[in-house]
């Protein structure tokens, strides 16, 4: 309760106290003084009275008469403050009272020594007076005295200090207002400027002051508190409006400005831009991720030596960059993408001895204030940038209402979360399965089988091949489960090396461009030098439809896995536009037939026919077959009569996890 | 504030004491319908003798010549030794409530009303018209005498109802004090006296008892009120009256009249057979 009181009240309240306590302690002193006085009157009046009716009261114990009672009760009543006077003749009977007996009734009265005055509860004084003549004592008088009937100084003081009191205490107050408001206004100037100061737009108020005393030390530390405040926001606020790493808004500020440009209607036409760098991974991967910021850096610069004007970039997260274009309309923004695209494009990053091209890929929003809600924009932004990503490297994609295939697009990004997860240790992750590839013309006790991935997300679901592949390959995610693939099943045999004696050959698959890939090639020449493994029984898997064209820039890379014994199988022979020239002119050691022409071979002569011709094409450049798709024993009995080397299928071995096989 | 509430306790003690000035005669109805548990002390002042024959019930026996110092000489009260002891004897306080009865001439009563005055006793009252008209009216009687358990009473002086030799020769001096002669006109006037100079004391004005009393009645008694305001008409109220007769008996009656009218009186029961005695003093005729 006390500390709620303000400062002045607590001080006025204090005041009024000790004022009050002061006062009636004064009062209370005077008063004492006063009874005191008092019963030092009354003792002296007894003692004088005493003595002047000695004579009177002697008369009436000895000769007593009515008249002179009379006489003495006329006399004494002249004193007023004289209550009642009792007198006893020597025997201590009592032979005349005056007043009221009341006061004498009472025996203790009785019993007073000669002289000794005594005061009872109500302030009267009760005092036993000898009546003497010549020294001897005929009787004695008890008197008892009102010390109330006297009129004191004090009491006529009294009364003046009664009324100076409450004078006393307003005047007292009066002060302690004043003085309060001297000592408390420092304390409310210095809340109010706090109430003031404003964090939100960095602005402070310093407080001023002409004390010297601790007052001015609070006052000085304020201030000295409030300039550091106001230094150190600035810098938290450009920190908290900034990314570290190239100087740009960070999501914060740039959202910030999105959501106010939104509701400027100055502005009719908005762009929006999100631009995310395709090769931004790789440069992290390859040449490592100091290399990575650098390349950042520099990007971020370009943005900003090319984009001018009412224009703000942020980074806001990765290598994903916004830009906002402020009154700008579809077309300029196209322009402005284009020329972003092109000068990137155009951007050779150099690092150490590596020589990297990159190109980014822009989704691109035209929004009017309040169009959208800020959260719509930015997801808006997101669709367009992944259906630009979609449609490959480099490109520009304009956000469009019938874009909104969100479900799809979010739902690979998901995989694609998936897939980074698995290749980075989990939850999420990828499990190697092997299934038999069985030699149809001879019988061995070794075992020959093809490596194929399955993919479990962080719940423990399988998901299919035919879901996530897709979605490696339109994130160049590929090269990284192929490599992934190759490096697992190295190190798995490597951890078994007995199961070596039992394996005849391996068939790993990779996709199209992988072989391409320096990355991947890099890889392979290390793990040549790593591991200790027979590398003639590797077999490298490349599909028909999408790798031809690849495999010829990739010359070089293929004769030097032939000169280690590395195989190469074509898959999926027969579905693409492919043509028997490919097996003429290609370096497969094996081609493997479509499952599609095993599958109806006995009822179609064609493709039966089909199986033939590339059994004996194959055998004309002592190329191995390998029939996909075998399901009965006809079909095994069938194709061994036409010459087939291996068969694959589920009648001849389903996929069983590489680890049964070990 | 204590003076406020002083001032206000005196009005009220005033108003209190107008009343009572009214009520210090007791009918006879009254008293035999007063609840016998009150503590009433009832005064038979008739002599020994009648009071042993019958007496109101409860009634205790203080006949009349107890007031008397020594009644040959005058009628000055009695010493207060013995006051003292008489009223110690029947149970008598200051504050104890008493009724007197005489026989019915009202001048006994009186003198005793006078005497319990001066000694201090402030409830006092006498019996309308006396025991003979409670006899009359066959009220209860009684030869039985009560028990008495004694009383702590010490002399206390009333100066203000006993007027000393000194106090009248002041009041004689004195305009704002009357003093009233009881006795007969011719008394007054100088042709008769008990002592051996005649005439008045100086200033004197005549008042005679007689005329309080109402004489040709079967039951002698005091004026009625209004009757009695008449006669002392010329007597300024507020003034202090001083009352003598011949030795200080008769006068009484004018004294318990004035007391009735709630004048401030004293009796001075020397009377004129000490100050006609005495030579040094003044007289008029």
């Amino acid at each position: 309760m006390w500390q709620r009181l303000s400062i002045r009240t607590q001080l006025m309240l204090l005041m009024f106290f000790l004022l009050t306590f002061v006062g009636i302690g004064t009062l209370g002193l005077v008063n004492w003084f006063d009874i005191k006085e008092r019963q030092t009157i009354a003792t002296e009046q007894a003692d004088t009275l005493g003595r002047s009716l000695n004579n009177d009261l002697l008369s009436a114990l000895i000769n007593t008469n009515a008249d002179g009672l009379s006489d003495i009760t006329f006399r004494i009543e002249g004193f007023k403050s004289v209550d009642a006077i009792q007198l006893f003749n020597n025997k201590g009977e009592a032979i005349f009272s005056y007043g009221n007996e009341m006061y004498i009734r009472d025996d203790i009265y009785k019993k007073l020594k000669i002289d000794v005055p005594h005061f009872d509860k109500t302030g009267r004084l009760f005092i036993r007076h000898p009546v003497s003549a010549d020294e001897y004592v005929y009787g004695s008088a008890i008197i008892v005295i009102n010390p109330e009937q006297y009129n004191t100084r004090v009491k006529e003081n009294f009364i003046t200090l009664l009324l100076i009191f409450p004078i006393e205490i307003f005047i007292g107050m009066l002060v302690a207002w004043r003085i309060s408001l001297r000592y408390s206004k420092p304390f409310e100037t210095i809340a109010q400027a706090m109430q003031e100061n404003d964090i939100e737009k960095n602005q402070f108020k310093s407080v001023e002051t002409t004390f010297k005393n601790e007052i001015g030390l609070l006052f000085s530390g304020y201030n000295k508190m409030i300039s550091k405040i106001i230094k150190t926001t600035k810098v938290l606020r450009y920190q908290s409006h900034h990314d570290s790493l190239t100087g740009l808004y960070n999501r914060f500020a740039i959202e910030k400005e999105i959501d106010e440009t939104l509701k400027n209607e100055n502005y009719k036409s908005n762009v929006l831009i999100n631009l995310d760098l395709d090769q931004f991974k790789t440069v992290n991967d390859t040449v490592g991720h100091i290399a990575g910021d650098e390349l950042l850096q520099m990007v971020a610069h370009t943005l900003k030596q090319s984009l001018t004007g009412n224009t703000d970039i942020a980074r806001v997260g990765g290598d994903d960059f916004f830009i906002l274009l402020k009154n700008t309309t579809e077309q300029q923004g196209i322009d402005i993408a284009e020329k972003l695209l092109k000068e990137l494009r155009d951007f050779r990053f150099v690092w150490l001895s590596d020589t990297l091209s990159i190109s980014a890929s822009i989704g691109m929003v035209v929004f009017k204030p309040f169009e959208y809600t800020l959260t719509d924009l930015i997801k808006s932004a997101d669709i367009a940038f992944y259906n630009a990503k979609a449609k490959g490297q480099n490109k520009l994609h304009i956000y469009d209402e019938n874009d909104k295939d969100e479900k799809q697009l979010s739902s690979e990004i998901q995989i694609a979360g998936y897939i980074k997860e698995a290749l980075n240790g989990g939850p999420s992750r990828f499990e190697l399965y092997a299934q038999d590839i069985v030699p149809l013309q001879r019988e061995t006790d070794k075992v020959s089988y093809e490596i194929l991935i399955r993919m479990f997300d962080s719940n423990g679901n399988f998901l299919s091949p035919d879901h996530f592949l897709p979605v490696a390959e339109r994130y160049q995610l590929m090269i990284d489960i192929d490599k992934y693939v190759l490096t697992s099943y190295l190190k798995t045999i490597k951890e078994n090396p007995q199961h070596l004696k039992k394996l005849e050959s391996v068939h790993i698959n990779l996709a199209g461009g992988t072989l391409n890939q320096i990355e991947f090639q890099n890889c392979v020449k290390e793990a040549i030098e790593l591991y200790d493994f027979p590398w003639e029984s590797l077999e490298l898997e490349v599909t028909e439809t999408s790798s031809i064209g690849n495999l010829v820039h990739a010359q070089e890379f293929i004769k030097f896995c032939q000169q280690h014994g590395i195989g190469f199988a074509l898959d999926d022979f027969g579905t693409g536009m492919s043509s028997f020239e490919y097996l003429k002119n290609l370096p497969f050691d094996i081609v493997k037939i479509d499952g599609s022409f095993v599958r109806d071979m006995l009822s179609d002569p064609v493709d039966h026919a089909m199986i033939r011709y590339t059994h004996e094409i194959s055998k004309l450049r002592n190329q191995e077959t390998v029939a996909e798709y075998v399901e009965t024993k006809d079909d095994v009995e069938e194709l061994r009569k036409i010459g087939i080397t291996y068969g694959q299928g589920y009648y001849l071995g389903k996929p069983r996890p590489l680890a049964e096989w070990i | 504030m204590l003076k406020y509430l002083s001032f206000i306790t005196l009005l009220l003690s005033t108003y209190s004491h107008s009343i009572s000035a009214s009520s210090l005669r007791i009918s006879a109805e009254e008293l035999s319908t007063l609840n016998s548990s009150e503590e009433i002390v009832l005064l038979d002042v008739r002599n020994k003798n009648d009071y042993e024959v019958g007496h109101i019930k409860n009634a205790i026996s203080f006949p009349v010549a107890l007031t008397y110092y020594d009644k040959k000489v005058n009628g000055k009260i009695q010493k207060p030794q013995l006051m003292q002891k008489y009223l110690k004897e029947r149970g008598i306080d200051t504050q104890s409530r008493i009724i007197i009865y005489d026989e019915g001439g009202i001048v006994s009563a009186a003198r005793v009303f006078w005497a319990l005055e001066v000694y201090g006793l402030t409830k006092v009252q006498i019996l309308d018209r006396g025991y003979k008209y409670w006899r009359y009216k066959n009220l209860e009687t009684s030869q039985i005498i009560p028990k008495i358990k004694p009383s702590q009473y010490i002399v206390k002086i009333n100066h203000k109802r006993l007027a000393s030799k000194f106090a009248t020769q002041l009041a004689t001096h004195n305009k704002n004090k009357v003093v009233i002669d009881a006795r007969s006109l011719p008394a007054y006037q100088g042709k008769v006296s008990v002592a051996k100079r005649f005439g008045h004391i100086p200033s004197a004005i005549s008042v005679p008892f007689e005329e309080n009393i109402i004489e040709n009645s079967e039951f002698e008694s005091l004026k009625p009120l209004s009757e009695l305001q008449d006669l002392y008409a010329d007597v300024p109220t507020g003034k202090k009256v001083i009352i003598y007769c011949k030795i200080g008996l008769v006068s009484t009656t004018n004294y318990f009249a004035l007391r009735e009218l709630g004048y401030d009186v004293a009796n001075y029961d020397a009377s004129w057979r000490e100050w006609g005695n005495d030579d040094s003093l003044p007289i008029e005729k």
